[in-house]
């Protein structure tokens, strides 16, 4: 309990340093602008705005990249309910809610729910956040090196088995990470290894660029395959601000999705989207209006976006409690602190308390920054959304090019980030996970040396990393994991056939009858067209709220 | 939602938009296969190091190796095996396109290739001379197709960058050829 009130105390002496409030009311804003601008997620905006933090204190740097993705969750909305295009994937529920009562001339109310919805269960989850992970971080000194090289397998396992379509390509994504992450010296015995005579590979690959290649570099690229306009505005603000009765009517969904985005953001691998869904569907049983949601419900524009705000706090705590990221935004965030000299892994907090400080304050700080200034942000964010896509993709790639040179002045890692982008994209593009490479890239290194180091300590004894309680329980969970994930993998490949063959046998039947009567609808006996190709693309529906919008099939991120 | 007209040249990627080719899911498999071979012979040529121990210097990577050419095989057998009931378009197990606009590879190809040609002409020509022609080449390719736009765009984010990360972060920008007048 002490260290519990420590930290909000230390936070709090954080939150009235002048600096530290100026970094987090810009990391807000430019959070929240980044967030409007659909398909920039949060791990595209924490890449591209990194450079910013460098001339920050380590502690001010923690809290503007923290206060960036609180920022990032409280912007994608906007677009959402005004433009009917959800800014992120976990966005995509406000989106059909919201947009539905933007059109029916309730925008104030929409963004009213959004706004209330987000900051309280932002506010929430904080507390949550601190409540998991300080206790996490003193369960660790008990840790020795089999259970950290046993959270180390899970942390990557979770990531492999939860994220992604398919499984098996999740972990060949990891194990090309781990690859990645042996260049350079051998943990145990300093040999330089995988270098193959180039210089700069002698001390290995440096984390930033590999990363930001891999999961925003990558992300850019893809997104360059197509030139579209994000959809126009319709319509500005219209109607008021909730009242008091519609506000209270909203606390119960918020209290669900506080609870239920923290809860699934914990896990590595499950992040935002499966929290906010969950969510609202447990809003909408709850609900003494069910039969709203979908239609215009304020109290599941509630739920979704306090799901949303705390799956990120969700998502830090095994990131700052065990070191171990557990999404693409968290990989690139631990990252982007080993900028700034914090080292990631398992003793993280220990070793510098003060990051968690600087992180519960980024929170607490953004939430303050956007309560006061999150109504007017939003309608300045009104025009933001009709910003030139193609403009915002090329300064995208741009600033995140300057910006890995300015890490260490270094062309090569400018190269490194390159390479990795477009390694990254054919990842992206065929289902091989970059948030699971990134991670293993992150996380390789400690892996080998622990499981390595560890059966030197142990005089070879393998039974210490299978034995022991905690490592014996979390390598079981680590293979029961992997086992959901097959299983998932091989379910959703027959769903996937079934729809492959349903959908041939529905245009057979349609290119019959154009072939005997000239015209769809009227089946005949006639011979299918022998070299007829199913289509495997749902049709573009003008009225989708995903319309127009960048794949929501992404890493979590 | 407006469907963008399809330019000349990017109809038989249209057809690709929304899916994912099985052919190229198999070269990619093959690829993972391949480089699970060459990790395999890496590992097996790296010297012992001087520190002896149950585990080598390169029995890891070994390992790391053996398991993504069992993984990589496993993607290639279950491909090759519904080669014939499969259609070429597969559902896509990774990130879509977005529905209704026409997608180019080619775009994204020129798009990488521009930005690793000013990485590596960069130190050369100078980050002044040579950001205006990336930003102008990437907004040309993706469709911005006005003079005025593109040189107002090319010179004012440059001016930006070269304030931000040369004057205020102090990063030492190459100036290439405009060495002795910086």
């Amino acid at each position: 309990m002490e260290l519990f009130l420590n930290t909000f105390a230390e936070a709090g002496l954080l939150l009235v340093n002048p600096n530290v409030v100026i970094v987090m009311l810009i990391g807000a804003i430019l959070g929240s602008i980044a967030g409007a601008l659909p398909g920039i997620t949060t791990t595209l905006a924490v890449s591209v705005t990194l450079p910013l933090s460098f001339v920050m204190s380590p502690e001010a740097a923690v809290a503007f990249l923290v206060a960036i993705t609180v920022g990032v969750n409280y912007g994608n909305s906007i677009p959402a309910i005004l433009v009917g295009v959800p800014g992120t994937p976990t966005a995509v529920l406000t989106a059909i809610d919201g947009y539905k009562l933007h059109m029916q001339g309730k925008s104030g109310l929409a963004l009213g729910a959004q706004y209330f919805g987000g900051l309280v269960g932002q506010l929430i989850s904080t507390v949550f956040f601190v409540a998991l992970v300080v206790p996490l971080s003193q369960l660790l000194y008990v840790f020795l090196t089999p259970e950290l090289w046993a959270l180390h397998l899970l942390g990557m396992t979770a990531i492999v088995a939860l994220a992604g379509k398919n499984v098996f390509k999740g972990l060949i994504a990891a194990l090309f990470g781990l690859a990645v992450a042996m260049v350079g010296p051998d943990p145990v015995s300093l040999v330089s290894r995988f270098h193959f005579g180039v210089f700069e590979l002698r001390g290995g690959f440096e984390v930033v660029p590999v990363v930001i290649g891999a999961l925003a570099i990558s992300e850019l690229i893809r997104s360059s395959r197509q030139v579209y306009s994000w959809k126009e505005v319709s319509g500005g603000f219209q109607g008021r601000f909730p009242r008091w009765f519609e506000l209270r009517r909203m606390m119960r969904p918020i209290g669900i999705g506080a609870v239920t985005g923290t809860a699934m953001g914990v896990i590595p691998g499950v992040g935002g989207t499966a929290g906010t869904f969950l969510a609202y569907q447990q809003a909408k049983m709850w609900s003494k209006h069910p039969e709203e949601f979908g239609e215009g419900s304020v109290e599941g524009i509630a739920a979704n976006e306090s799901a949303q705000n705390a799956s990120q706090a969700g998502e830090m705590v095994p990131t700052f409690g065990f070191g171990i990221p557990g999404s693409g935004s968290m990989v690139l965030l631990l990252a982007a602190l080993t900028v700034h000299g914090f080292v990631p892994g398992p003793l993280l907090i220990q070793e510098t308390p003060e990051m968690l400080y600087a992180a519960t304050a980024g929170l607490l700080g953004a939430v303050l920054v956007l309560a006061a200034l999150g109504w007017p942000i939003a309608r300045m964010l009104l025009g933001i959304v009709t910003i030139n896509r193609s403009i915002v993709l090329t300064i995208a790639l741009v600033l995140s090019i300057i910006g890995v040179y300015a890490l260490r002045n270094s062309i090569f890692d400018v190269v490194v980030m390159l390479v990795f982008g477009g390694i990254g994209y054919f990842m992206l593009r065929y289902g091989y996970s970059t948030a699971a490479f990134a991670l293993a890239v992150v996380l390789g290194g400690s892996f080998e040396g622990l499981l390595r180091r560890g059966i030197l300590l142990t005089d070879s004894d393998w039974g210490q990393f299978f034995t022991r309680p905690i490592t014996l329980t979390m390598v079981i969970i680590s293979i029961l994991l992997l086992v959901y994930g097959i299983v998932g993998t091989i379910r959703t490949s027959r769903r996937m056939r079934a729809r492959v063959a349903a959908t041939a046998a529905e245009q057979s039947a349609t290119s019959r009858s154009v072939a005997t009567h000239g015209r769809p609808g009227v089946t005949s006996d006639s011979t299918a067209d022998p070299n007829s190709t199913p289509s495997t693309s749902p049709s573009p529906t003008s009225d989708s709220p995903e319309s127009g919008t960048p794949s929501t099939q992404k890493d979590p991120s | 939602m407006t469907t963008e007209p399809e330019r000349v040249g990017e109809k038989r990627v249209v057809d690709r938009a929304e899916g994912m080719d099985k052919r190229l899911d198999l070269s990619m498999a093959i690829v993972v296969t391949a480089f699970g071979i060459f990790l395999m012979i890496a590992a097996s040529l790296l010297s012992p190091g001087s520190i002896a121990g149950p585990i080598g210097t390169g029995d890891v990577a070994f390992i790391t190796g053996a398991l993504t050419v069992l993984l990589g095989l496993s993607l290639v057998i279950r491909r090759l095996l519904r080669w014939r009931a499969d259609p070429q378009l597969l559902p896509t197990e990774g990130s879509a396109d977005v529905p209704g606009y026409s997608a180019s590879l080619s775009r994204v190809g020129l798009v990488w290739l521009a930005c690793v040609i000013y990485t590596v002409v960069l130190p050369w020509v100078g980050f002044l001379l040579v950001t205006p022609l990336l930003v102008g080449a990437l907004l040309w390719l993706l469709d911005v197709r006005r003079w005025r736009h593109l040189l107002l765009l090319s010179s004012i984010s440059t001016a930006a960058l070269y304030v931000f990360f040369g004057l205020i972060l102090q990063v030492r920008l190459p100036h290439g050829l405009l060495e002795g007048v910086l």
